[in-house]
C-alpha cells in the first residue's frame, strides 16, 4: 500500500555530471519497498503549482534506516530537484507500481541484468536483494559515454563487476549494451533476465532473451500524471490471452513479463 | 466548540449528500486506487470515469503534457464499457458510505440512453453526469456540448430513461455557457456540473510538431480555475438549478470561490493527481469555514450579494 511521506533529506549529492544521488529516510510504507517499485515526488516549491506534477523516480539502495533516489537532471522538474538540500523536506508519495519478480528463484540461480543509463537504478536496488536470497547477478550496463556513468561504484561496493558499454567507447565496449548481452546470451545457462532502460534497448533485449527462450522482466516507463493507476497516461499495450489491451505502467507495472509487452506500435 | 459536526448536507436536485466535496470524472478512476489512501466515505460523492456502451479504446500516446500551473490530456476517455462498470467496479464503490454518480459518455444519443439503462436494470448509480463533451460522430465530430439544441437532445434521452437524479456537465468550449445551460434545464436537468477542460495544445519546439498525439487535449489544474469561477458564476444567474463547481480546485479556500459563486458542490479532479489527499483536505476546510461563517447552504451564491449591495449603496 503506498502513502504520502514528508521525508527529510538526509544527503543529496552530485555522483557524475548531471546525476544525483537523494538521500531519504526509510518511514512506513517504504521500508516495504521492492526492487523495481517507484516514488512520485513532489519538486514544486510550497504554494506554487509549477511545475505541476509529480515525478517518478526508481528507488535506488536501500540501507536499515534510509533509502535512496539516482536521477539525471534532462528538465525543468528534476532542475527544480537538484537544488533541494540536505535537511529540506521532500514530500514522497510511494511505494508505487509492481516491481520485480524473483524470490521464485533458486539460491544460485542464474540471473543477468542488463541496464541502459538512467534505468540502472532499480537494477542496482535488484542486486542488493538478489544478493541476499544468494543469487550473484551478471550485470550488463550501458551508457551513452564515460560522464554518464552511474551505479558501477554500487555494483562495485557489492562484490559485483558489471560489463560496461558505451554508446561512444569512451569506457568499456564501443556499442550498446544489447550487442554485449547478446554474447552472454548465446553461451546459453542464463535463467533470467531483469532490464531497464529506454524502450527500444528493452525492445532488442526482449527479442533477444525471446529467441533464446529465456525468462525476461522488463521496468518500463511513460509520462505519467498521477502515478497511482487512475489518470490512464502511462499506458502501454499488453498482450494477453490473445487480445491487446492497454496496461498501466504505473500501477500493472512498471515491471513487465516481456513476452507480454506489445514492442510494435504499442504506445 | 472546535469538535462540533457542523452540517454541511446539500441537495442536488434530488440528489441528497452528507456533504458538497465529491471528486471529478476521470481523476479518481473507480476508486480502488484511492480506497488505499483513506475511505472513501468521508466524501460526499465519487463521479467516477466516463462510462461507454462498449469498451473505448482511448487515443495513443503521449496522451498528457504538462503546462504551466496545469495539464493537458488525451486520454480519449478510454474505459472498458457499461458492462464491465457493472460487474467489476460497482461492487467495490457499493461498500463505502458515498454517493455514486456515473459519469456518462457516448457517440450518439442512443448511446448515452442505452448506458442509462443498462445501469438502471441494476441500481448501478445514485446519480448521473452526462458528459455532453464527447464529439458526436453522426454530426461529423462535433461535441454535444458545443450546441444548445444537442445537450438538450442527450439530456432529454437520459431523462426520460431514469427517476434518479441527472447532472448536465457542462462543456466550457463555447461563446455563451449560459445559453448551453438553460438548454440543459429545459431539457429536464436536474443539476449541472461545470467545467469539463478547455480544449487546449502544447507544440514541441525541438520536434516542431504537436506533443500530443490527437494534436489537442484538454486543458485543467490551477491555470483555469478563475475561468471556471467566472462560468459559475454566469450560470448561477441564468439558472435555476444546483450547481457543481469545478476546475483547478486545490484547496478549500479555491472551493469557497466556486461555493461564494453559486456552485452548491465542488468537486476535485487534476490536484488528486499530486497531492492524494486533497479532496479530504478541501472538505475540512470548508467545515472549518462553516465553524467560522455559518451555515453552509447560506454560503452558496453569497458572492452575487455584494453586488445587490452596492446597487442598493449607489
Ligand atoms: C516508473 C519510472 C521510474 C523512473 N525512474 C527514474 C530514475 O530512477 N532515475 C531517473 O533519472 N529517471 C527516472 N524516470 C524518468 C523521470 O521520471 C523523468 O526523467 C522526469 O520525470 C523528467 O522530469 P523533468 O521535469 O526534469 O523533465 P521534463 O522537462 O518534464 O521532460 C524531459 C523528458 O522527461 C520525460 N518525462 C517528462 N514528463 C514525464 C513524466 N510525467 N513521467 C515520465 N517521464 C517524463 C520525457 O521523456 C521528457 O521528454 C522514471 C520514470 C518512470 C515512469
Ligand atoms: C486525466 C483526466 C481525465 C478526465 N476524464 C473525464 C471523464 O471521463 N469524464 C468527464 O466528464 N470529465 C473528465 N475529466 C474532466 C474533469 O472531471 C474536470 O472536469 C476537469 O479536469 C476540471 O477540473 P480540475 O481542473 O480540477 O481537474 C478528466 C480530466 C482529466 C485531467
Amino acid at each position: 500500500m503506498p502513502g504520502q511521506y514528508q521525508l527529510e533529506i538526509i544527503d543529496h549529492r552530485q555522483v557524475a555530471p548531471g546525476h544525483f544521488e537523494l538521500t531519504l529516510p526509510q518511514q512506513g510504507e517504504l521500508a516495504r519497498a521492492e526492487p523495481g517499485q517507484f516514488v512520485s515526488v513532489l519538486v514544486r516549491a510550497p504554494e506554487s503549482f509549477d511545475p505541476l506534477l509529480r515525478r517518478p523516480l526508481s528507488i535506488y539502495r536501500t540501507a536499515e534506516d534510509r533509502f535512496s533516489l539516482l536521477y539525471r537532471v534532462v528538465g525543468r522538474g528534476t532542475r527544480r530537484l537538484s537544488q533541494f538540500r540536505a535537511g529540506e523536506a521532500l514530500d514522497c508519495v510511494g511505494p508505487l507500481g509492481r516491481g520485480f519478480t524473483y524470490r521464485d528463484l533458486s539460491p544460485g540461480a542464474k540471473v543477468v541484468l542488463v541496464g541502459g543509463g538512467v534505468g540502472v537504478p532499480p537494477l542496482v536496488f535488484l542486486s542488493q536483494k538478489l544478493l541476499q536470497i544468494g543469487i550473484v547477478p551478471e550485470v550488463f550496463a550501458g551508457y551513452a559515454s564515460s560522464e554518464h556513468v552511474v551505479g558501477l561504484g554500487a555494483w562495485r561496493e557489492a562484490g559485483l563487476e558489471p560489463v560496461v558499454s558505451t554508446d561512444d567507447g569512451s569506457l568499456g565496449y564501443r556499442g550498446y549494451v544489447t550487442q554485449v548481452f547478446a554474447e552472454r546470451l548465446a553461451q546459453g545457462s542464463v535463467e533470467r533476465v531483469y532490464a531497464c532502460g529506454p524502450r527500444p534497448m528493452l525492445a532488442e533485449v526482449a527479442a533477444l532473451a525471446g529467441r533464446y527462450g529465456v525468462d525476461c522482466q522488463v521496468a518500463m516507463e511513460e509520462w505519467m500524471a498521477c502515478g497511482i493507476g487512475v489518470c490512464l497516461s502511462c499506458v502501454t499495450k499488453v498482450q494477453e490471452g490473445g487480445a491487446n489491451r492497454w496496461a498501466r505502467v504505473c500501477r500493472e507495472g512498471p515491471v513487465f513479463d516481456a513476452r507480454k509487452v506489445v514492442w510494435q506500435g504499442g504506445s | 466548540m472546535d469538535h462540533e459536526v457542523v452540517d454541511l448536507s446539500v441537495n442536488l436536485g434530488g440528489l441528497a449528500l452528507k456533504n458538497p466535496v465529491m471528486v471529478a470524472s476521470g481523476t479518481f478512476g473507480y476508486g480502488k486506487e484511492f480506497a488505499e489512501f483513506f475511505d472513501l466515505g468521508r466524501l460526499g460523492a465519487v463521479m467516477v470515469k466516463g462510462v461507454s456502451l462498449v469498451p473505448w479504446e482511448g487515443n495513443p500516446l503521449p496522451r498528457i503534457v504538462e503546462t504551466p500551473a496545469g495539464m493537458l490530456n488525451a486520454i480519449g476517455l478510454q474505459n472498458a464499457g457499461v458492462d464491465h462498470y457493472l460487474k467489476e467496479d460497482l461492487p467495490f464503490l457499493r461498500q463505502f458510505d458515498t454517493r455514486i454518480i456515473v459519469n456518462v459518455i457516448g457517440k450518439t444519443v442512443e448511446e448515452y440512453a442505452r448506458v442509462v439503462e443498462r445501469i438502471e436494470a441494476q441500481e448501478g448509480a445514485d446519480a448521473y453526469e452526462i458528459n455532453i463533451s464527447c464529439p458526436n460522430i453522426k454530426e461529423g465530430g462535433i461535441s454535444f456540448g458545443s450546441d444548445p439544441a444537442l445537450a438538450a437532445e442527450v439530456v432529454k434521452a437520459v431523462r426520460s430513461r431514469t427517476r434518479r437524479p441527472v447532472i448536465a456537465k457542462l462543456s466550457p468550449n463555447v461563446t455563451d455557457v449560459t445559453e448551453v445551460a438553460i438548454a440543459c434545464q429545459l431539457a429536464g436537468a436536474d443539476a449541472l456540473s461545470l467545467v469539463n477542460t478547455f480544449l487546449a495544445m502544447a507544440i514541441d519546439v525541438d520536434r516542431e510538431r504537436p506533443v500530443l498525439a490527437n494534436v489537442f487535449g484538454g486543458l485543467s489544474g490551477p491555470a483555469i480555475r478563475p475561468i471556471a469561477v467566472r462560468m459559475v458564476w454566469e450560470v448561477y444567474r441564468a439558472v435555476d438549478l444546483p450547481l457543481i463547481g469545478m476546475g483547478g480546485i486545490t484547496s478549500a479556500r479555491d472551493a469557497l470561490e466556486f461555493i461564494l459563486a453559486g456552485a452548491s458542490a465542488v468537486a476535485v479532479g487534476t490536484a488528486n493527481f499530486t497531492n492524494p489527499y486533497a479532496s479530504l483536505e478541501v472538505l475540512s476546510g470548508i467545515q472549518e469555514a462553516v465553524r467560522r461563517r455559518g451555515p453552509y447552504r447560506e454560503m452558496i451564491g453569497r458572492a452575487h450579494r455584494w453586488q445587490k449591495e452596492r446597487s442598493i449603496d449607489d
